[in-house]
This record gives structure tokens, C-alpha cells and sequence, in this order.
């Protein structure tokens, strides 16, 4: 199972690009696609959905052109988008059989499946509920069982943990995690934490561009030495800030706990510590934002 | 700030924001394209106004006054539902509970709606005015152009049905039931009305209910005329006004006479004022029952949902039996993925298994809601087409059967978009070749349940050929539902081109216009062909409109 994103760019109205030459292959597994808001993750997501055609490029689902046989992903697809409605006079039950119907389930696997996910999601209190009394979380994780629906073998989410609180939040990695085993999925977030619970590989996207790709591991080895931790007096942390990345702060009894990204030591007590996800992540940005700037 | 810079402030804000919408410059070159028609030159094939064979000479009198009153019948329609969206678009995009929260009272927050409604209309009347006037020189007639003459009966005539209509839109969008579909097509009702009122009292002593101020003009008119040419009797003689056209195609000759216009008298514009004091007190009212954006407040859920409705088939217990082995807890005690029925796309449904069920599912979305008295009605309407005397039948019951279900067939292809489940939907196996297809059976089997009286009466009494006009009707309203619905994403432009299209043809016995064919007439003048060929048309444009959506 494979699917390649070959220099892929999507062009908005008023001569927008929302994502440029854009190449990477996917293999089972979870892809956390990191990026700030706006960076082109939704637009990728959209393309791989076929809900969005590309400019430029193609996407090969297993040598398949999904521009050109979009239903070779569809029917293997499980989409959850950043964005997305339900009609308000349904119960979940109701709405996830008109999906099923949709997708062509076979209709008792469909009933089956229905009531599990509705257990899997924790809504089986709220099965006869209409969807439009339903809070913005549990809307969330009706979506995430529609996408579950049809046991997908590509699964697509983007922003999935937007509204969820965090015992749910737990319960969705949980489910990721399980998920990963022999399916290709693709993460979009801004929840760096969501990324390093569940994530087999990661990838930066800023601009519309890819910035890295690499597993975990080697991310955060691409990192190393620049994460430095220090304590300054509270007067001296506006200097600090303006001088260097502060990507943490803790004010304690013996002045504020800092934990900075830079290259070279931020002050003269700074120790040396490991590199977060967070702070290769927020390096990688900034880094990316100056040699665009200069 | 004061109250009045607030809501002025307000209402700019959301005036500009509109007229940033390509409906709004879409409706400006309609309104110039009106002037153009409203004036056709003396020997069109059509006249707008004639008295006896007689009209005006194109001065700015006549154009202004003439134009003036056309604006009106036609803005007081279109217009109310350009503008009836003002309060759905705080709703929908939050922006209304945002203003909400602040110190802004209803009373102000409806009154800036009105007058943001009543900017974009008066920005109409203004593009009006100048292509009136660039219409009298195009004429040339009388090359004198009298800017305040012309100017005038806009301002008296036309501008205060203009407030009164961005009121009533505003008093709309305040109540529950009349912000959706019923309230559009309840609007055509209370517009074909006033109408009616407005114009029986042409030539009358006086009138209160002339809104669109037929009784201030057409009067002075008529004296001109009768004056002009005595063979004209001011008080019987016939007035016409729209689009007449002549039989076999002829064109008109009419004779000319001059006009100074209408001598505005304190009472009459005073009068003519009455109304935008009428749209005041609409605004007070709609202020009272607006709803400030609470949820709480909106309508409740229909019963079905109330009553916890079953799901297709049945409710399942997860914990039955038949299905508790699947799903073996595991040592944490929540139930995990792998437990979960194996699916893996490879179990599907064959094509007309998969076709069934979503036609199913589609009209079971469709129905949703849907109170008992609403299907009373349409087997009442479908039962009196079987027992009543056919002439009964063909003016009001067969009409009947097949307007009750419009807000049903408006939903047709706009359903995805308004709720935004078009993502979800989109993405799913064969959006085109099986979804859209099976929204419109679903509205086929609609027109052909609430038509099936008539069809049996047809069938039993072996009329072929209205048969055929019948399942060319049945065939046309959801196709026309769903190429409008797919081609805008909005319910709207179905809910009024179609009420208008009823109205005309099968209820007022337009031949060429009535697709249901419930008149001999209609038959012989090739209606089933017509609209046939239109149900075709919309289908393809319908599939060209959801293709062109998931090409985007």
C-alpha cells in the first residue's frame, strides 16, 4: 500500500498558492503533518480526499491517478475534515446510515458497524439525540466515526482533536494508535503533543511547501543542541524574548524557568537539555520564515 | 456613540458587505437591463403601459413616473428576497452571536438590518433613476431632461414601498417560521395581493392599500389622456400595465399625448410617507419576537427526534448477543478498534442494493420533519383529485397536490452545501453517478405520491395524452429543483422561479407554461414536449453544475 504525492500545487484564486511542489510517499503508518494555520495542510488533505483537484501534479494511490480514478481512494477512504456539517435534525445513528448508504455499505455490516463506533466514540448515550443539540465535540466524534465507517484503509484527519476535551483527546490517540498497524494515516494538526503521541512519521509544511520529512527519531536528532533551559529574573525575560525562541516559562520562587531554542548558548548559566517535538518544530518554522525573509 | 451612529454604522458595515457579492452586482445589470425594457420604442412587439391604444410621450415625466411604478412591482418581489438573508448570515457565519453578547438591543440591531436592507434596494432605485434617464435621451422623444420631475416619483413611490419591503424582509427573518421556505413562499401570496389590491382601485375614488402608489399616478395619467383624445373615458377606459403583447406577434402603434406629471401635493406625500411609518412599526414588532441569536430559543426538534425515532431497521442493543462477541473488552476496558466488525471494503452492497438504500435514505432525509398534518394535506390533495369533478380537479387540486411539497423539492441538491456535509459526501464512492441520481428519484417519488390521485384518475378514464403531460410534470419539478439547487446551493431561486412558474401556468392557464397539462389547451400547444425537453436540460445541467463542484 502506497501512496505518492508527486510535486503537487494547488492555485487559488488571485494567483494563490496554497501548496507548491509538494512530493512525498506514504507507507502504513501515521503521518503527523505539523504546520502553523494557513501552512497548506487542509489544502493537501482536501487533494488526497479528492475533494479538491491539484493545479499541478498527481497523486498515485498504488500506481492509480486518484485525479483520474477518484474512486480507487474513495472506496478505501475514511475522511474527517477540519470543516464539516451534519444535518441538525438527525440522530448519529440516522446520520451515519445516510453516510453508510453513501458509501455503498453493505447494510448489515453497515447496522453493525454503526453501533460499535457509536460505543467506540462514547455517543451511545446520546444515539437519540438530534445531531443539532449535540456540543461541538461530540459533532467531532460523530465525524470521526463517519470516517471510520467503511474501516478505511487510508485515513485522512485533519484537525480531529479541535474541541475534543481531554479525556476524548486521549481515547482519539488511543484509537490512532490502534488504527496503525496496516493502513496509511494522515494527521493534520497544530497540536504538536497530538503528533508525538501517535505519529510514526512526521512532516513540516509551512507557506505550502514541505519542509522535512523524517521519522520521529531522526526529527528530533535534527534538533540536537539547540534546546537550552536557564532562569533569568523576571526583568530580564522581555530581553530574552525579544532576543531569542522561548518556547517555555515557569515562573518559580528563584526567577522564571526558560526553556529556549537557539543556536548558541542564549546566556551564560544555559544549560544544554534534549530537544522536544515542540522545539525542532518551532525552529524548523522560524528558520524556514528568516531565509525567506532574507 | 449614539443609538443612531451605532445602528448606522451597523447597517453601512453590512451594506458594503453586500454589495461585495456577486449577487448583488448580478442584480445591478439586471436592473439596468430592466430600464432598457421598461421603455421599448413605439413599435415593439410589446408596450409596458397603454390607456385605450394611448401613452405618454417619453418625458421625464412619463419615463420617471412610468419606470418609477415598474421598479416598484418588480423590486417589492426580487428585492425582498435579495435582502431577506441579512439576518440567516449573522446566524450562520456566528458573527450574530458575537453582537449578541454586546450592549446593542434588538430594536437596534433590526432596525440596522432594515436599513442595510434598504440601502441595497435604494442602490437599485438609484441605478434606475440614471438608466431612466439615459433611456429618455436614448428615446429622444422630448430631449429635455427635468431631473426633478424625473426624479420624483421614485422618491415618493418607489422609495417608501422600498423601506417597507426591507422591513417586512427583516420582520421575516425575526420569526421562526417564516426565515425558511414557508416565509418565501407565503412573501409571493402577500406580493400577488397587494398587487391585486393596488390595482383594483385604479380609477377609483381613493385607496389606503396601494402600496406601490398606482392610485397616485395612474389617475393624473388618465385625465392627461382623456384629455388628449376625448374618445377616452378616463373613469372605464382600459389601463394596462407589464409586458402586454399583442396576438400573432403584431406590434403596437400606440398614439402619444404629453404628461406633466403627477402634481405632488402635501396629502399625497404625506400619504405616500404613511408607509415608511408602517415600516417603523414592522421593525418594532420584529424586534420584539427576534430571537437575539439563542439557540435555546430556536424551534425544537421535530417529534420523531423528540421521540428518539428508530433508526432504519430497528435500534440495536451493542451489547446483544448477536453482536457483544465482537466486541471483547480490552484489559483497559474500553473497547478498541480491532474489535470493531471487519469491514475493509471489500463487503459492498451490489448496484441496485446500493441505489435502493440511498434512494431510500434520501427520501427519508427528505421527510424528515415532516408533520403529520403535512401529509393530511397532500392525501387529502391526492384524494380529492380521484373523487372531485374534474374541472375542480385541474384549477385547484391537481395545483394543490404539486405545490404542497415545494419546500420538500427545494432541499433537492442544495441539502449538502447547507449543512456542509459536502465534504463527507464528495468524498465518498461515485458522488456523480449515484448520489445525484438518487436525490432526484427521491424527489420523483415525491411528485409521483402527492401526484398519484390524478394519475389514477387519468388512467382509469384512459386519457393518454394527459398522462403523459403528467409524467412529464412529475418527471420536470424534481429536475428543475435539482438543477437549480445544484447550480446555486440555495433553496431560494427554486422556492420563487417555481411558485411563479405555478402560478402563471397551471393555476392561471398559461398554455405554454402549464407543465403539469391540466387544460386541453395546454396540451395542444406542446406544454409536455416543452418541458420535456426543459426536464432534460435540467438534468444535464444539474450533473454539469455538481460535476463542475467537484471539479473546484
Amino acid at each position: 500500500m502506497r501512496l505518492e504525492i508527486q510535486n503537487v500545487g494547488k492555485r487559488y484564486p488571485g494567483d494563490h498558492w496554497g501548496l507548491s511542489a509538494f512530493s512525498l510517499a506514504l507507507e502504513p503508518g501515521v503521518l503527523g503533518l505539523l504546520g502553523p494555520n494557513g501552512a497548506g495542510k487542509s489544502t493537501l488533505m482536501r487533494i488526497l480526499a479528492t475533494v479538491t483537484r491539484p493545479t499541478e501534479g498527481r497523486v498515485l494511490y498504488n500506481g492509480t491517478d486518484i485525479e483520474r480514478f477518484p474512486d480507487s481512494v474513495r472506496r478505501v477512504l475514511g475522511y474527517l475534515p477540519q470543516d464539516f456539517g451534519v444535518y441538525p435534525n438527525l440522530t448519529a445513528p440516522q446520520f451515519l446510515h445516510h453516510l453508510a448508504a453513501a458509501k455503498g455499505l453493505n447494510r448489515r455490516i453497515a447496522r453493525e458497524r454503526i453501533e460499535q463506533l457509536l460505543v467506540l466514540t462514547n455517543l451511545t448515550d446520546a444515539r437519540k439525540r438530534a445531531l443539532g443539540g449535540f456540543s461541538g465535540g461530540m459533532r467531532q466524534r460523530v465525524g470521526i466515526a463517519q470516517a471510520l465507517l467503511n474501516d478505511p484503509e487510508i485515513l485522512i484527519v485533519d484537525e480531529p482533536t479541535a474541541g475534543l476535551d481531554p479525556e476524548e483527546r486521549l481515547r482519539f490517540r488511543n484509537l490512532l494508535t490502534d488504527l496503525a498497524g496496516d493502513r496509511i494515516v494522515v494527521l493534520s494538526t497544530h497540536i504538536v503533543s497530538d503528533v508525538e503521541a501517535t505519529a510514526t512519521r512526521i512532516a513540516v509544511i509551512n507557506q505550502g511547501k514541505l519542509l522535512t520529512s523524517a521519522v520521529p527519531e531522526q526529527f528530533l536528532r535534527s534538533g540536537a543542541g539547540r534546546s537550552w533551559e536557564m532562569v533569568v529574573p523576571t526583568s530580564e525575560l522581555a530581553d530574552v524574548r525579544a532576543r531569542h525562541m522561548v518556547t517555555g516559562a515557569a515562573r518559580l520562587s528563584d526567577g522564571v524557568h526558560l526553556r529556549v531554542v537557539a543556536d548558541a548558548p542564549p546566556g551564560h548559566d544555559a544549560v544544554s537539555v534534549p530537544p522536544t517535538l515542540e522545539d525542532v518544530y518551532l525552529h524548523t518554522i522560524r528558520a524556514h520564515r528568516e531565509r525567506r525573509a532574507a | 456613540m449614539s443609538s443612531f451612529r451605532r445602528v448606522f454604522r451597523l447597517a453601512l458595515g453590512d451594506f458594503q458587505e453586500r454589495s461585495k457579492r456577486f449577487s448583488f452586482l448580478l442584480t445591478l445589470a439586471f436592473v439596468l437591463y430592466a430600464a432598457f425594457l421598461f421603455l421599448p420604442p413605439n413599435h415593439a412587439r410589446y408596450a409596458t403601459l397603454q390607456m385605450g391604444g394611448h401613452r405618454g410621450i417619453y418625458n421625464s415625466a412619463w419615463v420617471g413616473t412610468l419606470v418609477a411604478l415598474h421598479t416598484a412591482v418588480f423590486l417589492s418581489l426580487a428585492g425582498f428576497y435579495l435582502v431577506k438573508n441579512g439576518i440567516e448570515r449573522d446566524r450562520s457565519t456566528g458573527v450574530g452571536e458575537v453582537l449578541a453578547g454586546t450592549r446593542l438591543s434588538n430594536r437596534q440591531y433590526i432596525l440596522s438590518k432594515t436599513l442595510s436592507n434598504f440601502l441595497v434596494l435604494f442602490a437599485m432605485v438609484v441605478v434606475m433613476v440614471v438608466a431612466a434617464s439615459a433611456m429618455q435621451l436614448v428615446r429622444q422623444e422630448e430631449s429635455l431632461l427635468r431631473p426633478l420631475v424625473l426624479v420624483a416619483p421614485f422618491l415618493f413611490l418607489t422609495l417608501p414601498l422600498m423601506a417597507l419591503v426591507a422591513a417586512v424582509a427583516a420582520l421575516f427573518e425575526s420569526l421562526p417560521w417564516l426565515r425558511g421556505g414557508l416565509g418565501n413562499v407565503i412573501y409571493y401570496f402577500i406580493w400577488t395581493a397587494m398587487l391585486a389590491s393596488s390595482a383594483i382601485r385604479v380609477g377609483s375614488a381613493s385607496s389606503g392599500l396601494d402600496p406601490v402608489g398606482f392610485h397616485v399616478a395612474v389617475p393624473q395619467m388618465a385625465a392627461a389622456c382623456a384629455e388628449a383624445f376625448p374618445d377616452y373615458d378616463r373613469a372605464h377606459g382600459t389601463f394596462s400595465m407589464g409586458f402586454n403583447i399583442r396576438a400573432n406577434g403584431q406590434t403596437w402603434a400606440l398614439t402619444t399625448f404629453t404628461w406633466d406629471g403627477v402634481v405632488w401635493t402635501w396629502p399625497v406625500v404625506m400619504g405616500r410617507f404613511l408607509w415608511i411609518g408602517i415600516a417603523f412599526a414592522t421593525v418594532l414588532v420584529a424586534g420584539l419576537r427576534f430571537d437575539r441569536f439563542d439557540p435555546a430559543r430556536a424551534k425544537s426538534p421535530p417529534r420523531s427526534v423528540r421521540a428518539g425515532v428508530k433508526d432504519k431497521g430497528g435500534p440495536i442493543d451493542p451489547l446483544a448477543p448477536e453482536i457483544a462477541p465482537r466486541l471483547t473488552a480490552p484489559a483497559s476496558g474500553e473497547l478498541s478498534y480491532a474489535s470493531l466488525t471487519p469491514f475493509s471494503g471489500r463487503k459492498r452492497a451490489g448496484w441496485a442494493g446500493q441505489t435502493t438504500r440511498l434512494v431510500a435514505s434520501e427520501l427519508g432525509l427528505a421527510l424528515l420533519g415532516v408533520s403529520r398534518w403535512w401529509y393530511a394535506v397532500a392525501a387529502g390533495a391526492s384524494a380529492a383529485c380521484l373523487f372531485a369533478p374534474m374541472e375542480v380537479v385541474r384549477a385547484f387540486f391537481f395545483p394543490l397536490a404539486w405545490i404542497w411539497p415545494i419546500l420538500i423539492w427545494s432541499a433537492l441538491g442544495t441539502r449538502e452545501v447547507r449543512y456542509g456535509t459536502d465534504a463527507l459526501l464528495y468524498s465518498a464512492p461515485r458522488p456523480l453517478a449515484r448520489q445525484l441520481p438518487a436525490i432526484w428519484l427521491a424527489g420523483v417519488i415525491i411528485a409521483a405520491a402527492t401526484g398519484a390521485g390524478m394519475a389514477l384518475r387519468l388512467l382509469l378514464a384512459g386519457d393518454l395524452a394527459s398522462i403523459g403531460a403528467w409524467l412529464v410534470g412529475a418527471v420536470f419539478i424534481p429536475s428543475f429543483a435539482l438543477f437549480l439547487g445544484s447550480a446555486s446551493g440555495q433553496s431560494k431561486p427554486f422556492e420563487i422561479l417555481y411558485l411563479i412558474l405555478w402560478y402563471v401556468g397551471p393555476l392561471n392557464k398559461a398554455a405554454f407554461l402549464d407543465f403539469m397539462g391540466t387544460t386541453k389547451d395546454s396540451l395542444a400547444a406542446g406544454a409536455p414536449k416543452i418541458f420535456g425537453l426543459a426536464a432534460a436540460a435540467c438534468l444535464i445541467g444539474a450533473f454539469a453544475a455538481r460535476r463542475l463542484r467537484l471539479r473546484s
